[in-house]
């Protein structure tokens, strides 16, 4: 009898628990360096430059994790080697590997100095086109300055969102 | 040896005491030599001639110069005097003999047509049967005599070509298979055909006037071989003919519930349920296998010279964007199963060739890209490489998708909409000479968590009430416009256990459960029911669970895997998806005009009715004293289609759906998209009242010119606090048909969902025109929360329809 009864509180208490949407408050991250947000589709990102990452992987080699290190802010970024970013409207850490995608207007071609745009690729119709940024620092300046042209129809940085496998470890 | 005796007749100058005593010698010789013999031809009148026995024939009348001049004596034989033809014979006529010792001359007559023949001695071939009589005639210049031989020839026995039969044993379905038995006559006799001795596996019929047989398997065999005989005969003759079958098949088809589902074993603890499959054997039977379709694996990579693969991978078009090579086959440096080969496996693995499983669209072409290989960082560029943007993908007709979240598993958070994903996807829907390449996508696996990746919420929230954790909104690499998404359905024909629910779902495809044993796996799982069996990555470091869990993922144990090439537990929604690949695979095949958006109705059109007492989901408690659906069940819009989060449009039947695309020819007009600005921008609080079951709410007055629904979009931008878990956004058309695009109780951390797209099937043939509700709750009631929309961005709709 005692069993059963206890089962019945348990079972009341499950069920209370369950009546409602009662969130926890959780904290949001503030954004901790402005100068290395860039807005993203109305989502403030947040480039993290002394943060690198590396995915780990399971046996099905999917990533299920990513190690964050610190690194150098001039440190680079890329497919080896992944720039972390947090997007403050998903409350979510991401990676990049600096790869920027952006439309032009009308399809027509791009024009701009090649210089300034490293990696610019044409990667499909119409006039879908790719730039790589080599540091957090010229991500942000990629993205800004793409966004400042008047002839793009849109600006895009490649996230991967996904937890990191210590993140309680690196601040 | 035989031999017979001519003798001379009596002519009318004949005595009759000589002849009796010649007619004497007749009886007696035809006695000793039982032939029929004889002719007599007088060439002298005078002459008679005497009958002598055995070998010789004596001339008659003591010759010499006695009497008047004899005839010679023709004695002739025969080295054979039945067979078959062609019967080749010699004649010996050389103990002819002439009584007065003049030279001889030998004629010898054949009956047969041929010419006659000189000489004591002679060979004659009759090459065709019949009873024929040779005549020898012996001539010493002016008297002669014949001797008659019978030579019986029967008919030479057909001549009967060795048959093979190969056989491709369909498993699923009776197997008939013509072949014809070639047999020739040297006479050009009439044939007749019987069958002997039947085959121990299977049935054999035989045509008896032409030789046809139609040799028929049942069902599944696991035998290789089999054999039957067949007689084939003339008018005198026949030959036996041994007809070897070879059975060729795929030894675990037998185990591959989501092809036919039987309630066979498919190695995990628990049998699927009987019936509940994707309906391949009639695509099957109809002769539909995906032959010559190109199917972009865009995946983790895939072992291209897999047994059971590599006949059907084109190596030419796919890519290795670790390498920058062609082969996808991951790093043999790599340990770790791969998904892609598993995926792969499921499309088009190689059939009738003794090994494995089979694909679903086994004659498909693979060509793989690993896009998602381990270690590779997911990018842009790379995707629309390898999605139909490049030359080495552009010609494919369809692209599997099996990812999700592949690559970034616990992102549980929805993201902004993705133009670039828009752009290539659109790309790809310009391919096939304007048809469009489908792109086949995998709905994700967050039912419960995020891919594997535990979430708090999902265990506060989702998986307490019972509906999806994560939605195929989530991952901003899927839910593009165009990609067919699809849902996982277990081997007893419901929702996956980890299946992501959603209003962009339009179908749902076999995934199964995790298949494992637990004779085998130990306790400590939560699952034991059926997954999907089907190639994996050749070694057995490369398994899933590092461990035996199944009689087939044995570690090598098992005959039929003994590299652990073949897996049976590969599950998800990423092997719910290349199931649906391989059918649109064999739509294709069976009407190549078809285009993606005809492909989509007719697997709506064609789609089982799943778990048809699916309700919903429910709660009384969120508010209190009203109900509050956090999911419909099945709901049946105003064109007739019935449509719920949880399955889509319902199961692929893949016969129905092949079956329908062949005499498809109302395709659908151009597409269209809604031109209307159907956007609206908050005014400041624009707060959303919490626990009201009304919320808030915009309505849209839509017209357009164009009539028919394809789907609905809205861009959504709203502020939560804490997160999205206590919202829910629900669209609702102008015939009334309501689709939850966002459920509450839902696992996602957003603070700010801006510009978010979600999109919905549910109103799919309804009318455009009138007026659309977004409705917004917020069924938080703990305080410090809060929903607004945005006051900056707008909440926009759009139509695209016909």
């Amino acid at each position: 009898m005692g069993r059963l009864i206890l089962s019945l509180v348990l079972v009341l208490v499950t069920s209370s628990a369950l009546a409602e949407l009662r969130p926890p408050s959780r904290a949001l991250q503030p954004v901790a360096d402005p100068s290395m947000v860039v807005m993203d589709r109305g989502a403030k990102l947040e480039v993290l430059p002394t943060k690198r990452a590396t995915p780990h992987l399971d046996t099905s080699g999917r990533v299920v994790g990513q190690h964050v290190v610190r690194a150098s802010a001039t440190a680079p970024i890329g497919p080896g080697q992944l720039g972390v970013v947090f997007n403050h409207a998903m409350q979510q850490q991401g990676y990049i590997t600096g790869e920027i995608s952006f439309q032009v207007k009308g399809g027509r071609p791009f024009s701009g100095n090649p210089s300034l745009y490293p990696g610019l690729k044409q990667i499909t119709t119409p006039a879908v086109y790719v730039v790589n940024a080599r540091t957090p620092a010229e991500f942000v300046r990629l993205v800004k300055r793409l966004q400042a042209r008047a002839d793009l129809d849109w600006v895009e940085p490649t996230v991967t969102y996904g937890p990191a496998d210590n993140t309680s470890t690196i601040r | 040896m035989v031999s017979s005796h001519a003798h001379t007749t009596a002519g009318s100058s004949v005595s009759p005491a000589m002849r009796a005593q010649s007619a004497a010698r007749r009886r007696a010789a035809m006695s000793r030599t039982d032939f029929p013999v004889e002719s007599l031809r007088k060439t002298r009148p005078w002459v008679v001639a005497a009958v002598a026995s055995g070998l010789i024939a004596c001339g008659g009348g003591g010759g010499g110069s006695s009497g008047p001049p004899a005839p010679p004596t023709a004695t002739a034989t025969a080295s054979v005097s039945q067979g078959p033809a062609p019967l080749a014979v010699n004649f010996d006529g050389s103990k002819s003999m002439d009584p007065q010792g003049l030279a001889l001359s030998y004629t010898w007559a054949f009956s047969d047509g041929a010419p006659n023949s000189t000489g004591a001695t002679v060979s004659h071939t009759f090459n065709n049967h019949g009873s024929y009589t040779v005549t020898m005639t012996v001539s010493d210049g002016s008297m002669s005599a014949s001797r008659t031989l019978p030579i019986q020839v029967s008919p030479a026995p057909p001549t009967v070509q060795a048959l093979s039969i190969p056989v491709s044993v369909l498993g699923v379905a009776q197997t008939s298979v013509p072949a014809q038995i070639a047999a020739t006559d040297r006479e050009n006799l009439a044939l007749t055909y019987a069958l002997s001795v039947a085959p121990s596996i299977g049935t054999a019929t035989v045509n008896a006037n032409t030789g046809a047989i139609t040799y028929t398997v049942p069902g599944f065999v696991s035998a290789s071989s089999t054999s039957f005989t067949v007689t084939v005969s003339n008018l005198g003759a026949s030959t036996v003919s041994t007809v070897n079958v070879l059975l060729n098949s795929d030894p675990l088809l037998l185990n591959q519930w989501h092809v036919q589902n039987t309630g066979q074993d498919a190695f995990a603890s628990t049998f699927p349920k009987t019936g509940n499959d994707m309906n391949v054997a009639g695509a099957w039977t109809s002769g539909y296998s995906g032959k010559g379709i190109k199917v972009g694996v865009v995946d983790s990579g895939l072992e291209a010279a897999h047994g059971d693969l590599a006949a059907n991978v084109d190596l030419t078009h796919s890519y290795n964007f670790l390498t920058g090579a062609n082969d996808p086959t991951p790093a043999t440096s790599y340990v770790g199963f791969d998904h892609g080969t598993q995926v792969a496996g499921i499309i088009g693995a190689v059939a009738f060739n003794g090994k494995g499983g089979r694909g679903v669209a086994y004659n498909a072409v693979l060509r793989g890209y690993n896009l998602l290989a381990p270690g590779l960082p997911f990018s842009v560029a790379n995707m629309a490489k390898a999605m139909g943007s490049d030359p080495v993908s552009a010609d494919n007709d369809l692209f599997n998708a099996s990812f999700s979240a592949f690559g970034s598993a616990g992102a549980n958070a929805l993201p902004q909409f993705d133009n670039s994903f828009q752009a290539i996807t659109s790309t790809a829907m310009t391919l096939r000479a304007g048809l469009g390449a489908a792109i086949v996508n995998a709905a994700g696996n967050d039912f419960q968590d995020f891919e594997g990746a535990s979430s708090p919420l999902c265990a506060q929230y989702a998986e307490a009430f019972g509906v999806s954790c994560g939605d195929p909104a989530s991952d901003q690499r899927r839910g593009g416009y165009y990609p067919i998404i699809v849902g996982g359905l277990n081997a007893a024909g419901v929702h996956s256990s980890y299946s992501s629910t959603g209003s962009s779902l339009w179908i749902s495809a076999p995934g199964g459960e995790f298949g494992l044993n637990s004779t085998y796996a130990g306790p400590g799982y939560s699952n034991y029911d059926p997954a999907i069996v089907t190639t994996s990555r050749d070694g057995c470091g490369n398994t899933a669970y590092g461990k035996a869990v199944n009689p087939l993922d044995d570690l090598g144990a098992n005959p039929l895997a003994m590299n652990c090439q073949y897996t049976a537990v590969m599950n998800g929604t990423s092997a719910a998806t290349p199931n649906t690949a391989a059918t649109v695979a064999m739509m294709l095949e069976a009407n190549p005009k078809l285009s993606v958006r005809d492909i989509k109705y007719i697997l709506a059109k064609t789609a089982k009715r799943v778990d048809a007492n699916f309700a919903g989901v429910s709660s009384t408690t969120i508010v209190s004293g009203s109900t509050v659906v956090l999911e419909q069940g099945w709901v049946t819009n105003a064109a007739g289609y019935t449509f719920s989060n949880r399955y889509g449009f319902g199961a692929v039947d893949a016969a129905a759906a092949v079956s329908m695309a062949k005499s498809y020819t109302a395709y659908l007009p151009a597409l269209q998209n809604s031109t209307g600005s159907y956007s609206f921008v908050a005014a400041p609080p624009a707060t959303i009242a919490p626990q009201s079951t009304t919320g808030g709410y915009i309505n849209y007055s839509v017209s357009e010119s164009f009539q028919t629904v394809e789907f609905a979009v809205v861009f959504v931008s709203i502020n939560s606090t804490p997160g999205l878990e206590c919202n829910q956004i629900e669209l609702t058309s102008p015939s009334g048909t309501k689709s939850i695009l966002l459920h509450a109780a839902n696992g996602f951390t957003n603070s700010q969902v801006p510009d978010t797209r979600f999109e919905s099937n549910a109103f799919y043939g309804e009318q455009v025109n009138g007026t659309w509700t977004l409705r917004f709750f917020d069924f938080c009631v703990a305080s410090g929360t809060s929903t607004t929309l945005s006051t900056t961005q707008a909440q926009t709709l759009a139509i695209v329809g016909h």
